[in-house]
């Protein structure tokens, strides 16, 4: 990978070959990964909640199928939020619905302007999405420095382990171990938020 | 011992765990992680939520607020997906087992039929093994007739004795049915297409004989 932007598909290469050839584990991790972005797609189709869980579902059951036919030639987010869109836009059809103007989307809308499905978020999450980027800023300011550095360089420079190591001058090991170390502590933060926000 | 050390983890997991997924969220991971995070997610549903929340703080890193996070199918998919291989697992052993069956069923009773002109009385006992008719290896050769080999038995028989001598003649006799059959279709056929008052004649078998 190289320097300037973190690719949203990093590590995806690896998943998708293991989930084409059988292993649902890996399928399993893509699902987590990309479920909340799915979902926040096919709610600009439909306004129902207990609607867009099921066809966030049923996109991800159709793309598991559909998954010895992806060849590679794009992301594979891309290729998912196509199945996902085409998913809601049948969803619409079978209950004799046609979705709006405003709904209807082409594919640099959806895939590649950040934050553009923000609008159409429900208000809870709204707030709880505000909250969490206070929560986790303030984290990431609290880290010991080392840790702040590693993370900084990888999450907002987008460099590789081997570039940070450069950087920091010290091995790629350490590089991963403090990285890793920054995520756990904002993890404890962002778990304890979560929980409290569902109990 | 701070509270950024290796040992804080935030659940039972292991460190070691969290930390290959940590690697394989940026791409960097080793063969030994991706088999350690692979476990650890079938085994752990706290590691999956731990994976699942790495996303949506690097989601809220890069702005993208948009993120639902409050949708979880994974467990629904899942499920839906191991239920799906089960219900295609089994048909396809199933069919595979009866199609072999029916391949070994056929060429077996084509070999006896084509290769034996010996009537043998196949017979079972208990702890016997009968080489059956057809089953065994055809060597390549045009000149000889395969050797059958039967294991001379001792035990009184427990199936009837079928006589394969009687069923090859009536395969023979409606293989002639069916030639002279045809045959005649093709007669009338081609005397009807024909632009020269030729008639045509077929030659019975019977009558050659």
């Amino acid at each position: 990978m190289g320097s300037g932007t973190l690719a949203l598909s990093d590590g995806d290469d690896k998943l998708v070959k293991r989930a084409k050839k059988g292993d649902s584990r890996a399928f399993d991790l893509l699902v987590l990964k990309y479920q909340g972005r799915v979902a926040q797609l096919i709610s600009r189709y439909l306004n129902n909640a207990a609607e867009v869980e099921d066809v966030t579902q049923e996109a991800f059951i159709k793309a598991y199928r559909a998954l010895p036919n992806f060849r590679g030639d794009s992301a594979f987010y891309t290729w998912l939020y196509r199945i996902a869109a085409n998913a809601a836009k049948n969803h619409l059809v079978a209950l004799g619905r046609r979705p709006t103007s405003d709904m209807a989307l082409d594919d640099s809308e959806v895939f590649d302007v950040p934050g553009r499905l923000k609008d159409h978020q429900s208000p809870d999450e709204v707030i709880m999405g505000q909250e969490l980027e206070v929560l986790i800023s303030r984290t990431i300011e609290e880290l010991p420095v080392e840790l702040r550095a590693a993370l900084t360089l990888r999450e907002f420079e987008g460099l590789s382990y081997e570039e940070i190591a450069d950087v920091l001058e010290c091995p790629i090991g350490t590089v991963r171990s403090r990285i890793f170390r920054a995520r756990e502590a904002i993890d404890v933060k962002v778990a304890q938020r979560i929980q409290g926000n569902e109990s | 011992m701070t509270k950024y050390d290796d040992n804080t983890t935030s659940g039972s997991a292991s460190s070691a765990d969290h930390e290959s997924l940590s690697v394989l969220m940026d791409g960097e991971a080793n063969d030994l992680d991706i088999a350690r995070a692979l476990r650890g997610v079938a085994e752990s549903d706290e590691l999956r939520a731990y994976w699942r929340r790495q996303h949506v703080v690097r989601d809220l890193m890069a702005g993208q607020s948009g993120t639902a996070i409050s949708v979880d199918v994974s467990e629904a998919v899942r499920t839906a997906i191991a239920s799906e291989k089960r219900r295609y697992a089994n048909p396809i052993i199933s069919m595979a087992v009866a199609a072999s069956v029916t391949v070994a069923v056929v060429l077996g009773g084509q070999q006896a039929l084509l290769f034996n002109d010996n009537p043998i009385n196949p017979v079972t006992a208990p702890g016997e093994i009968v080489q059956v008719p057809g089953t065994g290896a055809v060597q390549a050769s045009f000149a000889e007739s395969p050797v059958l080999q039967s294991r001379p038995v001792t035990a009184r028989s427990s199936v009837p004795p079928v006589d394969l001598y009687s069923n090859r003649v009536s395969y023979n006799r409606l293989a002639d049915e069916r030639f002279e059959s045809l045959l005649k279709v093709h007669n009338t056929t081609a005397s009807a297409a024909s632009i020269t008052p030729m008639v045509s004649r077929s030659i019975d078998p019977k009558d050659s004989q």
